[in-house]
């Protein structure tokens, strides 16, 4: 897609859609100082990837070495990687802290993390249901102090959402879930601003989909979507979820579909802060689509491909607090890119 | 101003004396325990090249190397027997009768009886090594109607061993506890099991793991000695072997190579990198807990249990192609300092050192010169074992020996930076021959031998 056609379409869709909460704190702005897209080749299969709110560094996990990988957006340069737990997928980091949680799916535990002096400073054991070994595979944290962890259950399909108290790290089954247990692949997502937890039950098809609200700290009620779904993203104050799959869904706070966008694959996504756009990961590239009219606006290149084949982590994308940044996981390691976006 | 000499003319009052008793008492009380000390490792010294293949003719059913890595027995299913295979000599020694297909085996500590699971001779063989036979069958009772045998065993400390059965003709077994004293057999009802269990002690025999064979629900199990209970784990997947540390508090099981702690959490995993060729087979684990081993075809896996990742391979001479999940191809056992495994494959055992972490020169006495290399190397090695007991490195008379003759003082304060290591470590240290002397005690081969055996010996701890 022509820039100025992309740019027109980002105007359009920032003009038409108003600030969703006004007085929201200032987010810091990325400063790209590269030609996107940018490639860091990394060895390794990655697992999941994360932008901290100051803009300054990309973590991602390395399920093959065991490890977080740091990626300075200063030097734009791979830092001395960080041991973790067996096999490590989710991770999330805890906002006005230095802490990264690292889901060790290879154990029943999470590791804690100080990035600032990169170093694993803990593991924190995670419990297991009717001794099964249930382990965790994605994090997301709250603002009311709590995570979610989701687990899958080693050689079965069962798995589950369990509740840890990041002041105690004492970790516990929810016995409030609205969904019964037995599923495993459960995404994980927070907004932004960590008022709200987007889930996807993606093994189930067709897939559903939660809300959780930091605020009550409940569960709403669930959204059975048409399609399977393999990931999901929010918005900034979890206003806008996008589930997608073979299809994407756009749906409101409530859960409520606005609109479908229906162009075929399989992929990961993110949306833009203030939930006027998503992006969609596609076998070499990711697809701009406005969550206004549900239509592919745009797309960018990330110089490198995207092979979605098991264990589907290959083009999961984290997306800067201001929407600037986008860092997608590639077949051979990780693309910054430069989203253009200039909204809120 | 009341001075010390005063104050200590003053008759005690009868409450501080009594006070002053307990704090003595208490005192006494806690230098008990903290007396307690583990007895080290005896470190395989005897000499051969890795990997070695002893070629055995027959099926075989399970291996065990004896805590003074003096021998390695194995049972031979086919020719109903034990094979005795003299680790000083690498021979094989006059096989021992025993019972109809005999597979599991497990030496008792402090004795010379081995207990061997005939498995389709429906008892247990004990043997007594110092005679070198069978002394006499302890009849299994079967659980159900069928013919059953036992086919794994493993002794614990607390006078009981605990041994599986198979059900022939069916894919069932039972659980079963052997009073060793009485010899008494009792059933175990916790838990059902499978015709491929497998049983293991911990070095210590403070901890038996069982993994329930022929069930892909993968339960994994641990019995706790000193209370004498169960407590499990499903680990979703056909298992084959199960292994503990020296002291039972790290488990891993195979394929697949779950490590799990003391209170069976699943603290890692170690995915195979190639699931084209065989993965099944067996395992081990150091003493220490730190490293992990697992057949793989004609290699074995060394797996570092901390980062969980696989960090080298070693090669047993030898294929183990043919397993196929029931026999025990790929099955080994890994002697008490950690330093030697015997691994059954497709035609004997294959004995295979562990690391290479071997000292400068093969010392022989009144031959090899003593090298400034000898004890710079023993410096190191100390000071490494002092820095994992978290004490400080040792600070050594003439840092460098570059062209200096090695002097009693090497050596004596060599001892006694190891011997503070082994009181932090809490094991009981080894005694030296002969007390040196400034300038008058020539150094001998065995004084730097003796040290490398306490040094090897407390990196197996």
């Amino acid at each position: 897609m022509k820039k100025g056609l992309l740019a027109a379409a980002m105007i359009v869709a920032v003009a038409t859609c108003p600030r969703t909460v006004a007085t929201q704190s200032a987010t810091a702005t990325c400063s790209l100082g590269f030609s996107s897209p940018l490639f860091v080749p990394i060895t390794g299969t990655l697992g999941s990837v994360v932008i901290d709110d100051a803009c300054q560094n990309v973590y991602l996990t390395n399920n093959t070495w065991n490890r977080v990988e740091r990626i300075s957006l200063q030097t734009l340069t791979l830092g001395t990687p960080i041991q973790v737990g067996s096999l490590p997928v989710g991770l999330d980091l805890r906002p006005g802290t230095n802490l990264l949680y690292v889901a060790n799916s290879g154990g029943n535990n999470i590791s804690v993390v100080d990035i600032a002096q990169g170093i694993e400073l803990r593991k924190i054991i995670t419990p297991t249901q009717d001794f099964n070994t249930d382990c965790p595979f994605f994090i997301a944290i709250a603002n009311n102090g709590l995570a979610l962890v989701s687990t899958d259950s080693i050689g079965s399909t069962g798995g589950s959402v369990i509740q840890l108290d990041l002041n105690t790290e004492v970790a516990a089954l929810r016995p409030d879930r609205p969904f019964i247990l037995g599923f495993d692949g459960i995404r994980l997502r927070a907004a932004a601003d960590r008022s709200a937890i987007a889930i996807a039950l993606t093994s189930l098809s067709p897939s559903s989909v939660f809300r959780y609200s930091a605020v009550s700290n409940t569960f709403g009620a669930e959204r059975r979507l048409d399609n399977s779904v393999s990931d999901i993203a929010a918005s900034r104050t979890g206003s806008r979820l996008f589930p997608a799959g073979y299809q994407a869904e756009v749906l409101d706070a409530n859960l409520n579909v606005l609109g479908r966008y229906g162009e075929s694959s399989e992929g990961s996504v993110a949306v833009s802060p203030d939930g006027s756009l998503g992006y969609r990961s596609r076998p070499s590239a990711i697809d701009v689509v406005s969550l206004q009219t549900f239509a592919k606006i745009g797309q960018l290149a990330v110089g490198d491909t995207l092979t979605w084949q098991f264990p589907y982590w290959v083009g999961q994308m984290a997306i800067s607090g201001d929407g600037r940044l986008i860092a997608v996981m590639t077949d051979h390691g990780v693309s910054l890119v430069a989203t253009g976006y200039t909204g809120n | 101003l009341t001075t010390v000499a005063e104050s200590s003319r003053r008759p005690a009052s009868p409450l501080l004396a009594i006070l002053l008793a307990a704090i003595v008492l208490l005192s006494a009380v806690r230098t008990d325990t903290q007396s307690v000390r583990s007895v080290a490792a005896i470190v395989c010294d005897f000499e051969f090249t890795s990997p070695t293949l002893m070629p055995v003719s027959g099926s075989l059913g399970g291996i065990v190397i004896d805590d003074r890595c003096e021998h390695a027995y194995i049972t031979n299913t086919t020719a109903n027997r034990v094979e005795d295979l003299s680790l000083k000599t690498m021979t094989l020694g006059q096989p021992i009768s025993v019972g109809a297909g005999p597979k599991g085996l497990d030496l008792r500590p402090g004795t010379n009886l081995l207990y061997v699971a005939n498995a389709t001779g429906g008892s247990i063989s004990v043997v007594d090594l110092s005679q070198h036979a069978e002394v006499r069958r302890i009849t299994s009772p079967p659980s159900t109607n069928l013919p059953e045998s036992p086919n794994s065993i493993a002794i614990a400390n607390n006078g009981l061993a605990l041994y599986a059965t198979e059900i022939h003709g069916s894919n069932g077994g039972a659980l079963f506890q052997l009073e060793l004293s009485t010899e008494q057999v009792t059933r175990r009802t916790e838990y059902f099991v499978g015709d491929t269990t497998r049983l293991k002690a911990s070095r210590e025999r403070n901890v038996l793991g069982i993994v329930i064979g022929g069930n892909s629900g993968g339960q994994v199990i641990r019995y706790d000695a000193a209370t004498a209970t169960f407590r499990h784990r499903y680990l979703g997947r056909f298992l084959s072997q199960i292994n503990l540390d020296r002291r039972g508090v790290q488990l891993i099981t195979v394929p697949g190579a779950y490590a799990l702690d003391a209170a069976m959490n699943l603290a890692g995993t170690v995915p195979h990198s190639n699931t084209t060729i065989n993965v099944w087979g067996g395992s081990e684990i150091a003493p220490n807990g730190r490293i992990g081993y697992r057949s793989l075809g004609s290699k074995i896996d060394v797996m570092d249990l901390r980062t969980f990742l696989k960090t080298g391979e070693l090669s047993i001479g030898d294929t183990t192609s043919s397993f196929n999940g029931i026999d025990a191809l790929g099955m080994m056992d890994l002697s008490d300092d950690g330093r030697v495994l015997a691994v059954i494959s497709d035609h004997g055992i294959s004995m295979v050192r562990t690391r290479s972490d071997a000292f400068t020169d093969t010392l022989v006495a009144g031959t090899t010169p003593i090298r400034a290399v000898h004890i710079t190397e023993l410096r190191d090695r100390i000071n490494g074992l002092r820095t994992l007991y978290g004490l400080a490195e040792s600070a050594w008379t003439e840092p460098s020996l570059t062209g200096a003759f090695v002097k009693a003082v090497h050596v004596a304060e060599l001892r006694a930076a190891l011997q503070q290591a082994y009181d932090a470590a809490s094991v009981t240290p080894p005694t030296f021959t002969d007390q040196l002397q400034q300038s008058a005690t020539p150094i001998k081969a065995l004084h730097v031998k003796e040290l490398r055996n306490a040094v090897l010996a407390l990196e197996a701890n």
